[in-house]
């Protein structure tokens, strides 16, 4: 089986962080803190359906919201296939790293 | 700013959602709103109308690669290829387009030529309701001369008629020579053939353009005179022509009243227009043609009816109970009288070239695919479906049909001065530069690249992958039914054309060559002058004066002339059933025998 690519591991990451309220707009700006870059909507939703079409995230569409120019948001949620996927890589980071220190480059 | 509703800017909107994918359209489009009226209210509505912008078009790029980014990789690929397969086969892909080259510039040859044949006589204003009168004899043979006094009596009965115009020749009937004195300087004197007169609703019927005077004018008095701007030019060079004298046969001076510039495709073709001033009414002379002008909303089934008879009501001939008078649409003309069989001729020739053409294409392109089984097998390992290899053969023929379309007008540009002097037309390039014909020549780039392409397109595409790699020749034993129809079709086709033109050749050959029973040799014909004709035996003896001169002899007509027409001839052992119209020429052995001629 593949692994994760880092852009799907920090997306469902940030989906499981989010848990009840994980649809686009809020994942975006999670997505956009953490890694202090600017990720379109576009960007966000090409990882999403990539999730989508692997089976790792369940989507539920909500009730349209005057707010949001009468468009529901698409929520998600984590699945059994994309729990199993993170822990994949968790288990590949923390084997990999391990015992390894990577020089500090302020002490150069 | 509570009051004020925000919207985003309509246009990034319409945008997004041409490109965006339909499922994630709806949830990203939300979302995009929903930031938008955060931003709005944290930082102003011309920033965030901004980002919007800003937003839109970066994802632009993700959605539209999303959609279109395998298809794109694919046609990068293809594309390569095909130029790669050119450059591989340089000699086979000149002889592959100049093929297609030359059948699609046959094709677009044969197109001008038609549309000319089929535009004549629409210029003029009156074309849907002028009508050239017709004798149809009882062989049903068409004759586009009637009596001249025929007409006028037409006209006197049949309320429908507007206006009608008789055209006599003149030209034809008697030697013409026109003079022009300037002011000063030597006279200008020609002999001219084409000299017509014709009925004072001329003008008000044909609607030819002036470049000088106008219809209403041009027969204002019994003297005018109405010419073509060739004509003007022979006689005044560049001087304004209008006023001036014209001495018909040192007797009759005419005045230049109009100036103007019959169009190629017109039936009637005249360099002298002048008034006829006899009414010709008892006239039962049967040699040149006449028009009417029906009123616009008649009906012709009534009109037919009440003229079909005229013929034997009017005229003294004991035999014009046979003879019918009909109406001919004035558009239908030009194609009439034997022209219309070669524009169907000719479109089958030009679809028959273009057929060759593509087949010829077809052939060669399966015939010399070799490499390409191997590329079709290798791209059906990587998993390439059949119609997107069917797409590709396409896309490449049509691509190569664009490149041969482009020669074949290079070809054609080069072709239409020698079409122009072998058929006696004026066809311009420019006659492609219209848009309805833009249509039709991206249609005919269509079609050739569609029916050229198809077959191997199916048959390339048809190959099992597994026996194409695997064996050292990639072709299959299995000889092609279709191909062998098509090449023999192909030279058939070929052939028939080849053997007609050998045909036509020799038929020419033959009637230039075979002797006719009088020798031309040596023979020089003067039309003379009625003046001159009366004084024939002094003029004649002046001649054989010359030592050079052996014989002179004077006539009407020349013998090998087809002048007149008639159905009345009789004969022993004739029956009713076997009706003829023949030519009659005048002529009297006496006259001819100088010539020795029996």
């Amino acid at each position: 089986m593949k692994f994760l690519s880092r852009q799907e591991e920090l997306l469902l990451l940030s989906i499981l962080r989010l848990g009840e309220n994980a649809y686009g707009v809020p994942i975006r700006r999670h997505v956009s803190d953490v890694t202090d870059k600017y990720w379109s909507i576009g960007a966000i939703y090409d990882v999403l359906d990539r999730l989508a079409r692997k089976g790792l995230v369940s989507t539920i569409t909500g009730e349209p919201e005057k707010k949001r120019g009468g468009k529901s948001k698409r929520f998600y949620r984590i699945t059994k296939q994309g729990v199993r996927a993170l822990e994949e890589v968790r288990e590949l980071q923390q084997k990999t790293w391990i015992d390894i220190s990577v020089p500090s480059l302020k002490n150069r | 700013m509570p009051h004020k509703r925000l919207i985003p800017p309509p246009l990034a909107a319409r945008l997004l959602k041409m490109t965006a994918s339909s499922g994630d359209y709806d949830s990203a489009f939300g979302d995009l709103i929903e930031t938008f009226e955060y931003i709005a209210e944290k930082e102003g509505h011309k920033k965030a109308r901004r980002w919007f912008w800003k937003e839109v078009l970066k994802s632009l790029s993700g959605f539209i690669k999303n959609r279109t980014h395998r298809s794109a990789a694919m046609i990068k690929n293809y594309v390569k290829i095909a130029l790669r397969n050119i450059s591989r086969n340089k000699i086979f892909t000149l002889i592959n387009t100049l093929g297609l080259a030359v059948g699609m510039a046959c094709f677009i040859l044969i197109t001008l030529w038609i549309q000319d044949e089929m535009s004549y006589d629409k210029f003029h204003a009156n074309k849907d309701d002028l009508y050239l009168l017709t004798v149809i004899h009882p062989d049903s043979v068409m004759d586009p001369n009637v009596p001249y006094a025929l007409a006028p009596r037409l006209a006197d009965e049949i309320p429908e008629i507007v206006h009608f115009t008789r055209i006599y020749s003149l030209g034809s009937m008697r030697t013409c020579t026109f003079k022009y004195q300037p002011s000063q300087g030597m006279p200008v004197m020609h002999y001219e053939t084409s000299v017509d007169l014709v009925d004072s609703s001329f003008f008000n019927m044909f609607s030819f353009p002036f470049v000088y005077g106008n219809a209403e004018t041009a027969f204002r008095d019994s003297h005018s005179l109405v010419i073509t701007n060739r004509i003007a030019a022979k006689y005044f060079g560049r001087d304004n022509p209008m006023g001036k004298t014209l001495t018909l046969n040192n007797q009759e001076d005419l005045v230049v009243s109009g100036v103007i510039d019959i169009p190629s495709n017109s039936h009637l073709q005249m360099d002298f227009i002048a008034p006829l001033s006899e009414r010709l009414n008892n006239d039962w002379n049967w040699r040149d043609p006449s028009y009417v002008l029906l009123e616009g909303k008649s009906s012709l089934s009534d009109v037919r009816e009440k003229i079909e008879g005229a013929l034997s009501r009017h005229s003294p001939y004991p035999f014009a109970d046979t003879l019918k008078i009909d109406m001919l649409p004035l558009t239908k003309v030009h194609l009439s009288f034997g022209r219309r069989m070669y524009v169907y001729i000719f479109s089958v020739i030009a679809v028959f070239i273009l057929l060759i053409a593509c087949i010829n294409y077809m052939n060669l392109a399966t015939a010399g695919s070799a490499n390409r089984v191997r590329e079709v097998g290798m791209r059906k390992v990587m998993g390439a479906k059949r119609h997107e290899l069917i797409q590709q053969f396409l896309g490449e023929s049509i691509l190569m049909s664009a490149v041969g379309f482009g020669l074949s007008l290079i070809l054609v540009r080069i072709g239409l001065p020698l079409i122009n002097s072998f058929t006696a037309k004026q066809l311009d390039f420019s006659l492609l530069y219209k848009h309805s014909m833009y249509l039709y020549l991206l249609g005919l780039i269509l079609i050739v690249g569609l029916v050229s392409g198809l077959y191997p397109a199916f048959f390339l595409s048809s190959n099992r992958p597994a026996v194409t790699l695997k064996t050292s020749s990639p072709f299959r034993s299995k000889r092609s039914s279709f191909r062998v129809v098509t090449v023999v079709g192909q030279f058939a086709v070929s052939v028939l054309l080849i053997s007609c033109t050998a045909v036509v050749f020799q038929q020419l050959d033959f009637i230039q060559k075979r002797p006719l029973g009088f020798s031309l040799d040596h023979v020089v014909k003067v039309p003379i002058n009625p003046v001159l004709m009366n004084r024939f035996q002094s003029y004649k003896n002046d001649l054989l004066q010359n030592t050079n001169i052996l014989n002179v002899t004077a006539g009407q007509a020349d013998p090998y002339d087809e002048d007149y027409k008639t159905s009345g001839v009789e004969w022993k052992g004739r029956t009713r059933r076997c009706p003829l119209t023949s030519d009659i020429a005048s002529c009297s052995p006496i006259i001819w025998r100088p010539l020795g001629w029996r």
